[in-house]
């Protein structure tokens, strides 16, 4: 039986954060050797697919409107997708930005 | 050659004479409008550049560019440069609206204002040229007051440029405001029309300008509105949440200014950003002549209606001072519009008074977070009443006579903007060398790269390659204020499409590298100016808290802002010596020494 083992934070900034209707979850991790792609994959599963559909997701490269950032840290500078996320860690979602 | 009209207006309000001058197509390529013209133009008027900017040799200049008018989005903008007040550096600013588009199709490329009237006037553009007018029933009124009573005056049809009381009252950073909405904002601009005894400009036009090679302009326009329909901050972010949407990221970066630049987190965010106006206050979007973003925002608070707040008032006017009510700032936001005052500036002045007062300097009666003392401070400054009179005249002469440099959040005299440079160091040489003083968008807007990742992604920490960055982000941006068109576009738009645009309009052959030498010419003219002006390199600098104290908490911790090295980087790449001038070669290649009558 798998056991809880911790959880990860995960942020929603801007129109992600209005569109979801969420702006951090806790989400519990149920697994060793998990991914950004992974973690994504698990909460979109909660969200009955909401989260793909808004953040039109391939998993292909992290998408140059977006940012993903793992403690405050881009993805695109670590494993992508790939990169290993692990318990107490914090992700954070964004749309590209502009203005001023 | 299409996109311009090849003649300007002239006039004098020392005489009151009006002349129609011609603007020859050479000129045009070379500098192509706007901001270039107005560059170029402010040089021949002043012959040697050291005019004083209240006095009636100060040239005021407004200019629209080959692309102004034309059926793309983004086209409705027009600069206008004169020498500022608050800075005594060159100042090009640029406004929104329907007034430049309005001003292209009156059938001139530019209009120049020359000395100074004894009695308050006004100027009524039209295809048949400009009447002066009288305007001494106008003089006290407010910007909108000003605009409707000259849209029930002429007609509902014109759009007026009008100047509020903060100008009349002499604060150093009056603003011109279009149509009672939009404002040519920085440096004074409207404090020279003030000196001028001018109170609004009111335009209207018919002629529609044409566009030299149609099918290809049908192509690259066509390539243009899809990118910005695929593109989320052009189609989703800013139509949605305007530029207040940046206010949480910027702040999750740990890089939002807070009370006066003491911080770079602000707390109470989620009670300001773009979300909570959607939610809360905002009431349309608006746009300007053409828009397809539609990134402005028409509010309505205790039954008052206006525009704003956008992100560099909502943070000036907020989190820069540790203010967390929305409808305090967007009433503060509404009162600045209205005396026609520099929302920036009026916010890093009240944060220095704040500053100062707390930390014992000099008592302004107001400290951080009193927000029931923010809408009473506004109304003193525009008056120049007590110490309003002394917040009037901006943070770098408030610390000349008070003390506290090292607080006065300034660079060449005027406030910086909504970005921490200790959490994008890019941004550090954007304000440091920006020709109109700390300009988030003269400057460069690394954020863009360094933040963001656009184009590329570069590490906001790291120092090499900034300076060649931010310099060419600057002469892109100089295109986008010469042709003249909203960088907003630039997100999704890219240099490529614009040179096709451009040249399908004009009949030029322009690749995007040319483009961009341009705008290099542009920036170098201006420095030019500036040097000429009495600027040096001691003036390519930032307030000492940037560069010496650490930001404390956030994803920006312990970071400050290494200038120097990128500031020789940057002066590299220019072409510019060791102290920051263009050398004879980068002039010769600019092509710039046979338009400056005093180099």
């Amino acid at each position: 039986m798998k056991q809880d083992k911790g959880s990860i934070k995960v942020r929603f900034l801007s129109v992600y954060r209005m569109e979801l209707g969420v702006h951090m979850i806790d989400h519990p991790v149920h697994q060793e050797n998990l991914t950004v792609k992974g973690l994504i994959q698990q909460i979109d599963r909660s969200m009955e697919g909401k989260l793909t559909q808004v953040l039109k997701l391939d998993y292909a490269s992290v998408p140059s409107d977006m940012l993903i950032l793992l403690n405050g840290k881009s993805i695109f500078h670590i494993s992508g997708f790939d990169t290993p996320i692990a318990d107490n860690d914090e992700l954070a979602i964004m749309p590209m930005v502009f203005g001023g | 050659m299409s996109g311009y009209w090849s003649r300007y207006l002239e006039v004098d309000l020392t005489t009151r004479t009006v002349k129609t001058k011609a603007l020859s197509l050479e000129l045009s390529r070379k500098y192509l409008g706007g901001r270039g013209i107005g560059a170029y133009l402010y040089a021949q008027y002043t012959q040697n550049p050291d005019v004083e900017p209240l006095g009636e040799d100060n040239p005021v200049i407004l200019a629209v560019g080959p692309i102004t008018g034309i059926p793309v989005s983004g086209s409705g903008r027009m600069s206008a440069t004169t020498r500022s007040p608050l800075t005594n550096a060159l100042l090009d600013t640029n406004a929104g609206g329907m007034f430049g588009a309005f001003f292209k199709f009156s059938g001139f490329d530019a209009l120049v204002i020359i000395g100074r009237s004894k009695d308050p006037v006004m100027l009524s553009v039209s295809e048949e040229g400009v009447e002066i007018m009288d305007a001494k029933a106008l003089w006290g009124l407010s910007t909108q007051e000003t605009t409707k009573a000259l849209k029930e005056r002429l007609s509902q049809g014109v759009s007026v440029c009008a100047i509020g009381q903060a100008s009349e009252n002499g604060v150093l950073y009056g603003s011109v405001c279009v149509d009672g909405q939009r404002h040519f904002g920085r440096g004074g601009m409207g404090t020279v029309w003030a000196s001028k005894k001018l109170k609004a400009i009111a335009v209207k036009g018919k002629k529609r300008p044409e566009v030299m090679h149609k099918e290809a302009f049908d192509a690259a326009s066509y390539e243009l509105v899809k990118v910005m329909k695929a593109h989320p901050i052009t189609s989703k972010v800013l139509p949605a949440l305007g530029t207040s949407s940046l206010m949480e990221v910027i702040n999750f970066f740990g890089m939002l200014p807070t009370r006066n630049f003491q911080q770079g987190v602000f707390e109470g965010i989620q009670k300001v950003d773009g979300e909570a106006i959607a939610d809360t206050i905002l009431k349309k979007q608006s746009g300007c002549w053409g828009c397809m973003i539609r990134c402005g925002r028409h509010t309505e608070v205790d039954g008052v209606s206006g525009e704003g707040p956008e992100y560099e008032t909502n943070w000036a006017l907020g989190p820069n001072l540790g203010i967390d009510d929305l409808h305090v700032i967007t009433k503060a936001n509404y009162l600045c519009n209205s005396y026609g005052m520099d929302s920036i500036t009026a916010g890093g002045s009240i944060a220095f008074a704040m500053e100062a007062t707390e930390k014992g300097l000099y008592d302004f009666g107001i400290r951080f977070g009193e927000k029931e003392k923010l809408l009473e401070m506004i109304h003193r400054i525009a008056k120049c009443e007590e110490v309003g009179q002394l917040l009037a005249q901006g943070s770098k002469r408030l610390a000349a006579r008070l003390g506290g440099e090292e607080f006065a959040m300034n660079v060449k005299g005027m406030e910086l903007a909504a970005y921490d440079p200790r959490g994008a160091k890019g941004m550090g040489v954007v304000y440091a060398t920006s020709n109109r003083g700390a300009c988030h968008l003269r400057g460069g807007y690394s954020v863009g790269f360094e933040v963001m990742g656009a184009p590329r992604r570069i590490d906001r920490f790291a120092t090499t390659g900034k300076g060649t960055h931010v310099a060419r982000s600057q002469d892109i941006g100089a295109f986008y204020d010469s042709a003249v068109v909203c960088r907003f576009n630039s997100y999704a738009v890219s240099m490529d499409i614009w040179a096709r645009i451009l040249n399908a309009v004009s009949g030029t052959d322009y690749t995007s590298a040319d483009v961009e030498m341009i705008g290099s010419r542009i920036h170098n003219l201006e420095r030019l100016i500036n040097l000429k002006l009495g600027f040096s390199k001691r003036d390519d600098t930032l307030p000492r808290r940037l560069l010496t104290e650490p930001l404390t908490e956030g994803l920006s911790k312990g970071h400050t802002v290494a200038l120097e090295e990128m500031l020789q980087e940057y002066y590299e790449f220019r072409g510019w010596n060791d102290q920051g001038v263009p050398t004879a070669r980068t002039i010769e290649r600019l092509e710039l020494k046979e338009d400056l009558p005093w180099l």
